[in-house]
């Protein structure tokens, strides 16, 4: 019977101290996925501005290969911004057309490999037909995204593994508690005399009862009650 | 005085609610930590761009006083960056140029950026203010969804306890509380003999004591009998009335309640797979442009209610021949390996194929686990043994669309399947291991065709079956499983977020549908409730085309939500009280077109949706569906006037238990 | 270099011009091409870059120049001497006028006197179907063909609202170039759509040519009916004298929009938004090419415009009327300092 109770608890005890970590950890994962998020927007609004710029132009019916002004416009926007790489504006075909970087012009896209050392948002640039005639790509380090990885890990760490552990102790301690005042309560229950006062009254009504009922002097039959 | 158990499950849900909100405010700091100072990073680039420019221009020669369009410029900027309350231009002179005006209240943080002039000389700066209010916003949308995942993770532990709970070898402890909660409540009645050898020391004394009262309440009852003292009897019977004495109380009947645990975790499965399930039978789809993308997100999920509808019936009868536990071992069995071709599925065509086999087994265990709980359950129980199993449905479907979104963002659509083949393996282990073997060699009672075709004419069944319960769940499975997870996606929002959207049909229905249930039970109102329920239903999603946008489509959701709680549990005892009218025997036909219509549209939602949202867009589709809900809401209404009210047999909150099905 | 996708268009395929010639060759004939010039005004890039795309590709070729000297009416007498004597395989013509002068309208009389045994590759007209050279630019119908140079003028009207607004736009053309009253009609609808007014200035006249005589007394008409902007369109003869225009445009404090590179080279024009001559020479010269060497008929050849604009701004001209552009538009624009 103890053991089934304490293990009972210490079941309990796992339960709860699980799922604060599974809620620790997806609330990781969530603010983890806000700031990637919140970077990718940064570097999205580079790219935006840059593509708002090219559709310009096209609608001017400057065509995407001939906007030469562009390799000024993306030198000025790439240098000194943090963590950029490059931007790359490519044709419709990948072939990147004007860069940040001088010495990516004329090379194709190929797609930073996953996981890699450098990440991308990427858009595309319309025509006023809202057709795609091109893509802008800013090219940006994944050590930003680590870095804030860390620091959310540096900041929940601290919190969701005390918040475990004492959901567990908490757990079990109140699960002793009730367990001891089960068995209290199951050791009384052998006691009429230790009995709750409700069983104790009805027990009292019952002795009364029986006491008068089950074998009745006739002469308090007469008595009337 | 509650129990350890119940205790326990009490204290874990103060004891989570305590963890979990200290979680959120570490959440909380590490957002302001992290997020908020890559929005000022963000400001940062706009400042860095626009000093850039305004550089350019002096070194072309254009003298700082004689700058064009520069408050233009800003203002464009700030149009893009709700973010950015003031772009100023500042040069040596004052200000040259500014958008929007400095937040008012707290002091906001401001970046700037210099400008180099003619000459790189020094040309002024451009100061961002970035309004605080904005962020913060931000970030408390960020906190909302830690806090979505709170919620998710107090109910999945409680359905976790409530696993424990519901196993087996815990039945001496059961044996304990309930004498001692028994004697708490003045109850001195003697109790069967349960929880075996493990309990005996605890409990034997007080047996011995209610066994001893209880002779000699019989001895009492016996003399008085004898003497033909009535008075005497009378009282003694009053007695026991009060204080139970005398009366055995049988041991809990928790057969029926054994398959809670395993049906949870196998429900899971499948609605860990709701939030990323249109997109990636996208990406299967083939290139050659023979199915469009609507069609192609919206096949995979039409296929599979078409299955689980279509094998209702048929499974039925085989889950009887089977036995309940084989039916589910089963069941569980198939579709785990769905999930598993699933994850490894590369072509289009194979992908279908998997979520078929799912659905065979999903259909079956689902079939299996009703049956089960309606064997080992009479009466009341049965309607309380229901509730339970609905609730873990539900609880389910509320846990598993934002895990499953948060697995597939981080690990990919294929890990998501694997895992749900991983809870339907568990499914399958629990429900080994819970579920009594060895029965159900009964003879299998199935429908027949002409058991439709006779319940077909029963008067109104087919006006509430076209008129409500069809569209209901048509415009359920629709929106809640195609329309709005494209949509959002479309918008941008992540496989988690639109998990946590999905909820939202869940979580009012768990909380509506008892109080619609017990509502439409005290004001007799039966038929008004299923009308207004789906006036309500559809309404949300008829409005959609209107103004479309986020809120409107949380909105669609909660109204349907809320119409459903309205109306399923009376269409169910509408349903249910045509079955009891039904002429000898037609009552199981009556339920089987019920299942089979209800589960079709399921199946056509879906299928419609995706075909719709081709052609006429978003909007346009759900407006669509929502007004054939309000259209057939109002075709069961106009059906039934000048129609007597039927009789009311079973209660609607004890239907609703018995026949609505959730999903 | 001209724009791949032209070439493209044409059916020679991605790099044509280093490709063409191994089929080119292979027909080429053993004598060279003889193609005739009508120019308006002199060499310009446009032949240049006409020229240059023959000798790049290796396709040997003969040119016989013949200058009108801004006087279409001479095209009758170039060519009763030329076409016999020079017996050309095809005529380059340069402009509007030139191109009628020598092909006439689509819809002239079979008898008129217009060149048609000759195809005829014109280089430099703005609005080909509007002066009734094609039907459509998808098919001349006949032996004609080319490339044209400027953006659709209601685009060129947005660049120059998007430069500085305008309530009023002033413009002068020669009435007699049935390519500047197409563009007058085009801008005048663009202004009634657009709320804004079109002041409109012919040249006048002697005879059936148009004179540069009095054009100073109408730009100052224009400042002094309120003209916002001084709209230069691709007008043969007014090129021709805009160094009068120019000038006195400066001088009355009117900012001009130019529509043909021309404009910006002379250095007067404030903004423009134009193709450069050179790349227009090329694209004519690969129509001559797809006529001459890959024996295709010119009604088969679409009428082109040239893919490659730019928005040029004379900065000098700016700081001197002191009306600059806007500094969004720094980033797309070049600057001429």
């Amino acid at each position: 019977m103890t053991r089934i109770t304490l293990g009972l608890i210490a079941l309990f005890a796992l339960i709860a101290a699980a799922c604060v970590a599974f809620g620790a950890y997806f609330s990781y994962v969530t603010l983890l996925n806000a700031h990637g998020e919140a970077i990718r927007a940064r570097f999205a609004l580079t790219a935006g501005q840059v593509a708002g710029t090219a559709e310009l132009a096209s609608s001017l019916g400057i065509a995407l290969p001939a906007q030469s002004t562009l390799s000024a416009y993306l030198a000025r926007e790439g240098s000194g911004a943090r963590d950029i790489r490059s931007i790359d504006v490519a044709d419709e075909k990948g072939a990147i057309l004007f860069s940040s970087d001088p010495a990516r012009v004329g090379r194709a896209t190929a797609p930073d490999p996953a996981g890699g050392a450098v990440r991308s948002v990427e858009g595309p640039i319309l025509n006023d037909l809202g057709e795609a005639i091109g893509r802008v790509r800013v090219r940006y380090d994944a050590a930003v995204l680590a870095a804030g990885a860390r620091a959310l890990r540096e900041d929940l760490l601290p919190v969701a593994v005390p918040a475990a552990g004492g959901a567990f102790l908490a757990t079990i301690a109140i699960g002793l508690l009730l367990a001891a005042g089960l068995r209290r309560a199951a050791r009384d229950a052998a006691t009429p005399a230790r009995w709750p006062a409700a069983a104790r009254s009805a027990l009292a009504a019952v002795e009364e009862a029986h006491g008068r009922l089950a074998a009745p002097p006739p002469a308090s039959q007469e008595d009337g009650r | 005085m509650i129990g350890l158990r119940g205790g326990i499950s009490l204290s874990i849900a103060l004891i989570l609610c305590a963890a979990l909100a200290v979680i959120g405010w570490g959440a909380g700091k590490a957002a302001e930590r992290t997020i908020v100072p890559e929005v000022a990073a963000k400001a940062e680039v706009v400042a860095h761009s626009a000093a850039a420019l305004v550089g350019r221009a002096l070194k072309d020669g254009i003298p700082a006083d004689r700058l064009v369009g520069v408050a233009a410029y800003f203002d464009g900027l700030r149009a893009e960056n709700p973010e950015l309350a003031e772009i100023r231009l500042v040069g040596a002179g004052g200000e040259m140029a500014r958008s929007g005006a400095p937040p008012s209240g707290s002091p906001a943080p401001t970046v700037s950026a210099p400008v180099a002039g003619a000459n790189d000389a020094a040309g002024g700066e451009v100061v961002i203010t970035v309004d605080p209010g904005v962020v913060s916003r931000q970030v408390a949308g960020v906190l909302l969804d830690v806090a979505f995942i709170g919620i998710v993770s107090l109910l999945v532990a409680l359905e976790l306890v409530a696993l424990v709970v519901g196993m087996g070898g815990i039945e001496a402890l059961a044996a304990v509380e309930r004498r001692v909660r028994a004697l708490a409540r003045g109850q001195l009645a003697r109790h069967e003999a349960a929880g075996g050898a493990r309990a005996e020391p605890l409990t034997a004394p007080f047996d011995r004591e209610v066994a001893a009262l209880a002779a000699r309440h019989a001895a009492a009852r016996d003399a008085a009998a004898r003497r033909g003292d009535g008075a005497a009897l009378d009282a003694l019977d009053a007695l026991s009335e009060r204080t139970g004495i005398g009366r055995v109380e049988a041991a809990e009947g928790r057969a029926a309640g054994l398959v809670r645990p395993a049906l949870f975790l196998f429900m899971l499965a499948e609605e860990l797979t709701r939030p990323f399930l249109p997109r990636f039978a996208q990406t299967l789809a083939p290139a050659d442009g023979l199915i469009g993308p609507g069609t192609a997100a919206s096949l995979p999920i039409v296929a599979f209610m078409a299955v689980v509808a279509l094998c209702q019936i048929p499974f039925a009868g085989l889950s009887e021949r089977l036995g309940r536990r084989t039916g589910f071992l089963l069941g569980a069995l198939l579709a785990a390996a769905g999930y598993l071709l699933s994850a490894l599925a590369a072509h289009y065509g194979v992908f279908l194929a998997a979520r078929v086999i799912s659905a065979t087994g999903y259909a079956l265990v689902f079939v299996s686990a009703q049956g089960h709980v309606i064997d080992h359950a009479q009466g009341r129980a049965r309607s309380s043994a229901l509730a339970v199993f609905v609730r873990a449905i539900m609880v389910a479907s509320l846990c598993g669309p934002p895990v499953g979104g948060v697995i597939a963002d981080r690990l990919g659509a294929g890990t998501a399947f694997a895992v749900s083949a991983g809870f339907a393996l568990l499914a399958l282990l629990v429900a080994a291991l819970t579920l009594p073997k060895g029965e159900g060699t009964r003879r299998a009672g199935s429908l027949s065709l002409a058991d439709l075709g006779a319940a077909a004419r029963t008067p109104r069944l087919m006006a509430l079956l076209a008129g409500c319960a069809f569209p209901a769940k048509f415009l359920f499975a629709g929106l809640s499983f195609l329309l709005v997870p494209l949509e959002l996606q479309q918008q941008g929002f992540s496989s988690a977020a639109i998990g946590r959207f999905q909820m939202i049909y869940p979580v009012i229905m768990v909380v509506g549908v008892p109080l619609f249930a017990a509502l439409a039970d005290r004001t007799h109102a039966r038929d008004r409730f299923v009308m207004a329920g789906g006036l309500v239903a559809g309404l949300g999603a008829l409005c959609v085309p209107l103004h479309p946008s986020l809120m409107l489509l949380v909105a669609a959701l909660a109204l349907l939500g809320l119409g459903q709680a309205m109306s399923i549990a009376s269409q169910s005892a509408l349903v249910a009280d045509m079955a009891a009218q039904a002429p000898r025997g037609g009552g199981a036909g009556v339920l089987g077109l019920f299942r089979l219509i209800e589960r079709s549209g399921n199946a056509a939602g879906p299928a419609s949706a995706g075909l719709l949202m081709a052609g006429v867009g978003f909007a346009g589709a759900s407006g669509l569906m929502g007004l054939l809900v309000v259209a057939g809401a109002l075709l069961f209404a106009l059906s039934g006037r000048g129609a007597a009210a039927g009789r009311e047999a079973p209660g609607a909150e004890r239907a609703a238990q018995s026949e609505g099905s959730p999903l | 270099m001209i724009d791949r996708r032209a070439l493209l268009a044409l059916g020679l395929g991605a790099g044509a011009a280093q490709l063409l010639p191994v089929s080119a060759r292979a027909a080429a004939p053993d004598r060279p091409l003889r193609i005739l010039m009508l120019t308006y005004r002199g060499e310009t890039d446009v032949e240049r870059g006409f020229r240059d795309y023959f000798a790049a590709n290796d396709i040997p070729a003969q040119f016989l120049v013949r200058d009108v000297e801004r006087d279409a009416n001479r095209v009758k007498g170039v060519l009763a001497e030329a076409l016999p004597s020079f017996k050309p395989d095809l005529i380059y013509t340069y402009g509007t006028p030139n191109t009628l002068a020598v092909a006439g309208p689509y819809d002239a009389p079979p008898d008129a006197p217009f060149v048609r045994d000759v195809p005829v590759v014109f280089a430099l007209v703005a609005a080909p179907v509007q002066t009734k050279i094609a039907p459509t630019l998808a098919s001349s119908g006949r032996n004609v063909t080319g490339a044209v140079h400027v953006v659709p003028t209601d685009v060129q009207m947005r660049a120059m609202q998007s430069y500085k607004p305008f309530t009023k736009v002033g413009v002068i053309y020669s009435p007699n170039e049935s390519n500047s009253l197409a563009i007058i009609e085009e801008m005048r609808a663009f202004c009634a759509q657009s709320g804004t007014e079109l002041l409109a200035r012919p040249l006048a006249m002697a005879g059936n040519r148009a004179t540069a005589d009095g054009v100073e007394g109408l730009v100052a008409d224009l400042k002094a009916k309120g003209a916002d902007w001084l709209y230069l369109p691709p007008d043969t003869f007014l090129a021709s004298i805009f160094g009068r225009v120019g000038p006195t445009a400066l001088a009355a404090g009117l900012p001009t929009f130019g529509s043909t590179e021309f404009f910006m080279r002379e250095g007067q024009a404030l903004v423009g938004l134009v193709s450069r001559f050179y790349s227009v020479g090329q694209l004519a010269a690969s129509k001559a090419a797809a006529i001459l060497v890959d024996h295709k008929a010119p009604k088969d050849i679409p009428i082109e415009t040239v893919r490659r604009f730019a928005l040029i701004i004379n900065l000098k001209v700016a700081k001197e009327l002191g009306v600059y552009p806007p500094i969004a538009m720094l980033n797309y624009a070049e600057v001429i300092a």
